[in-house]
C-alpha cells in the first residue's frame, strides 16, 4: 500500500465455496487503508495477506472493463471506484452481484448475460440492398448522438443488480442487453431492427421491465438504460401496429 | 507422444551436444476420458441463486419510492371507482343519487378523497419527472436538458387546470 495508512477497517466479505461452505456466509477482514485505497485495493490485500483463496474478478482498475462490480453496503459499485475512505470506519459489506448465480466468493455466472446478448444480435447489419463496399459508412456527429450514450455500456452488470425484475421475471433480458439492441437501433449504419425485434418484443424481453429505474441509478457510465429500455417500448409497440396495420409479406417468425 | 520412445528432436540435440533431459512419464488422458459427461461427473460447481424475498420493495429507498409510485394509481383507481359507482347511482334515480352525495359526506369516502389527491400529486410528479427517458429532444449535436421537458409538463398541468378552473367557475 502506498501512501500514509490512516486506519484499519472491517471488510464484510460473503465468501462460498461449493465444495467446502454449504452456503454463502460472511467474513471480516481487517484492513489498513490510506487515503486512495480503492475497495478493489482492499480486497487485493486482503488476498495477499489475509486469505489467498478469496476469489474475484477485476482488471483495468479503472472503470473502463467492467470486470470488479460488487455491492457494498447494498449498493451496486464498482470497486475499482469507490474508495474505503468513504465506508470509514465501517464496517464495509462486499457482496457479490444481486440477482445472479454466486459461482464462488464475490464470482457470479455471466452466462445467462452473455445468452441474452447474443439473442439481441449486437453487431452492425449491413443493408442486404446497399452493403457498405469500398466507400464505407458515414455518419454525421448528430447521428452519433442518436446512439452514442447507450454505446458506453461496459457489461459490469451493476445494473441487473440493481433491477428487481432480474430476480422476479425468468429469462428476462436485463437492462444491458436490450441497452445493446437499442445502441444497434439507433444506428445510422445498422439494418438489423427487425432481426432484433423478436427477442426484444416478448413477455420476457424488454416487456418484464417495470421503470422501476435503478438500473440508471448504478451504472457507472452514465448510460441511462431505462431510457432506453422506454424508448425500445415506444418504438416496439409501434412496430407492433405497424404490422398489424400494414404486414410485411411474410411477416416476423 | 507416448512415453519411452524418444523424440526426434532429443536424437538432434543429443548430436549437437545438448544434455538429455529426463522427461517423466506423462499419462495422456484418453479420449474417452474427456467426454462431457466424465467432467461433468468432476465439475465442482455448485451455484447458489440467492432467494428473492416477497418483501424486496422496503429493501432500499429507491424500490419503496418505486413501490408508492406503482401504490398511488391503485388509490387513484379506488377513487375513479367512487365515481364510477355514483354515475351509476345518477342512473339509478335520484333517491339512489342522493344517497351516493350523503356518502361522499363520510369519513371514510373523505379520508380517500385526500389520500387520492395526495396519490394523484405522487402519481403526476414521478409520471412528469419519467418522461424525458421517452421524450429526447435532439438538438443538433446535444439533447435538450431533461429539465426542460419535465417543465414543459408542468406547464400543459398548469394551463390546464386554469382551463378546467375558469370552466367550472363560469358554471
Amino acid at each position: 500500500m502506498s501512501g500514509e495508512v490512516l486506519g484499519t477497517i472491517t471488510l464484510r466479505v460473503q465468501r462460498y465455496r461449493p465444495d467446502v461452505d454449504e452456503a454463502p456466509h460472511l467474513v471480516d477482514y481487517a484492513v489498513p487503508w490510506g487515503q486512495d485505497t480503492s475497495v478493489l485495493d482492499a480486497l487485493t490485500w486482503i488476498k495477499d495477506h489475509l486469505d489467498p483463496t478469496l476469489a474475484f474478478r477485476w482488471s483495468c482498475r479503472m472503470a473502463i472493463c467492467g470486470s470488479c462490480g460488487f455491492v457494498l453496503n447494498g449498493t451496486p459499485r464498482l470497486g475499482c471506484e469507490h474508495f474505503v475512505r468513504d465506508y470509514a470506519p465501517g464496517p464495509l459489506v462486499v457482496e457479490p452481484l444481486a440477482n445472479l448465480a454466486v459461482e464462488r466468493d464475490l464470482v457470479v455466472d455471466l452466462e445467462p448475460f452473455l445468452a441474452s446478448l447474443e439473442r439481441v444480435r449486437p453487431w452492425l447489419a449491413p443493408d442486404p440492398d446497399d452493403p457498405p463496399g469500398e466507400t464505407g459508412n458515414r455518419q454525421t456527429p448528430e447521428q452519433l448522438l442518436a446512439y452514442h450514450d447507450y454505446a458506453m455500456c461496459i457489461d459490469c452488470l451493476l445494473c441487473y443488480a440493481a433491477c428487481p425484475q432480474v430476480a422476479l421475471a425468468p429469462d428476462f433480458l436485463g437492462p444491458a442487453a436490450i441497452t445493446a439492441a437499442v445502441r444497434y437501433d439507433k444506428d445510422s449504419r445498422d439494418h438489423g431492427n427487425g432481426d432484433r425485434l423478436p427477442a426484444l418484443d416478448r413477455e420476457d424481453g424488454l416487456w418484464a421491465c417495470t421503470f422501476v429505474g435503478a438500473c440508471s441509478t448504478a451504472c457507472p457510465k452514465g448510460v441511462d438504460p431505462a431510457a432506453a429500455i422506454q424508448q425500445a417500448k415506444a418504438a416496439t409497440a409501434a412496430a407492433w401496429a405497424a404490422e398489424f396495420l400494414l404486414p410485411r409479406r411474410g411477416g416476423r417468425s | 507422444m507416448t512415453a519411452g520412445e524418444p523424440a526426434p528432436r532429443a536424437a538432434a540435440d543429443a548430436a549437437a551436444g545438448v544434455p538429455a533431459v529426463a522427461v517423466p512419464a506423462v499419462a495422456v488422458p484418453a479420449v474417452a476420458d474427456m467426454a462431457p459427461e466424465a467432467s461433468a461427473a468432476r465439475s465442482a460447481r455448485r451455484p447458489h441463486h440467492p432467494p428473492v424475498r416477497r418483501t424486496w420493495f422496503l429493501a432500499t429507498g429507491a424500490y419503496r419510492a418505486y413501490a408508492l409510485r406503482e401504490a398511488s394509481s391503485v388509490v387513484v383507481g379506488l377513487f375513479v371507482l367512487n365515481l364510477v359507482i355514483g354515475l351509476v347511482s345518477a342512473h339509478r334515480g335520484v333517491d339512489a343519487f342522493t344517497r351516493w352525495v350523503e356518502l361522499q359526506r363520510s369519513p371514510a369516502v373523505v379520508a380517500l378523497t385526500v389520500v387520492a389527491l395526495a396519490m394523484a400529486v405522487v402519481h403526476a410528479i414521478t409520471w412528469f419527472r419519467a418522461t424525458p427517458a421517452v421524450i429526447r429532444v435532439r438538438r443538433g449535436r446535444r439533447h435538450l436538458d431533461r429539465r426542460w421537458v419535465v417543465l414543459a409538463h408542468y406547464l400543459l398541468l398548469a394551463a390546464f387546470a386554469v382551463v378546467v378552473l375558469l370552466w367550472l367557475g363560469r358554471s
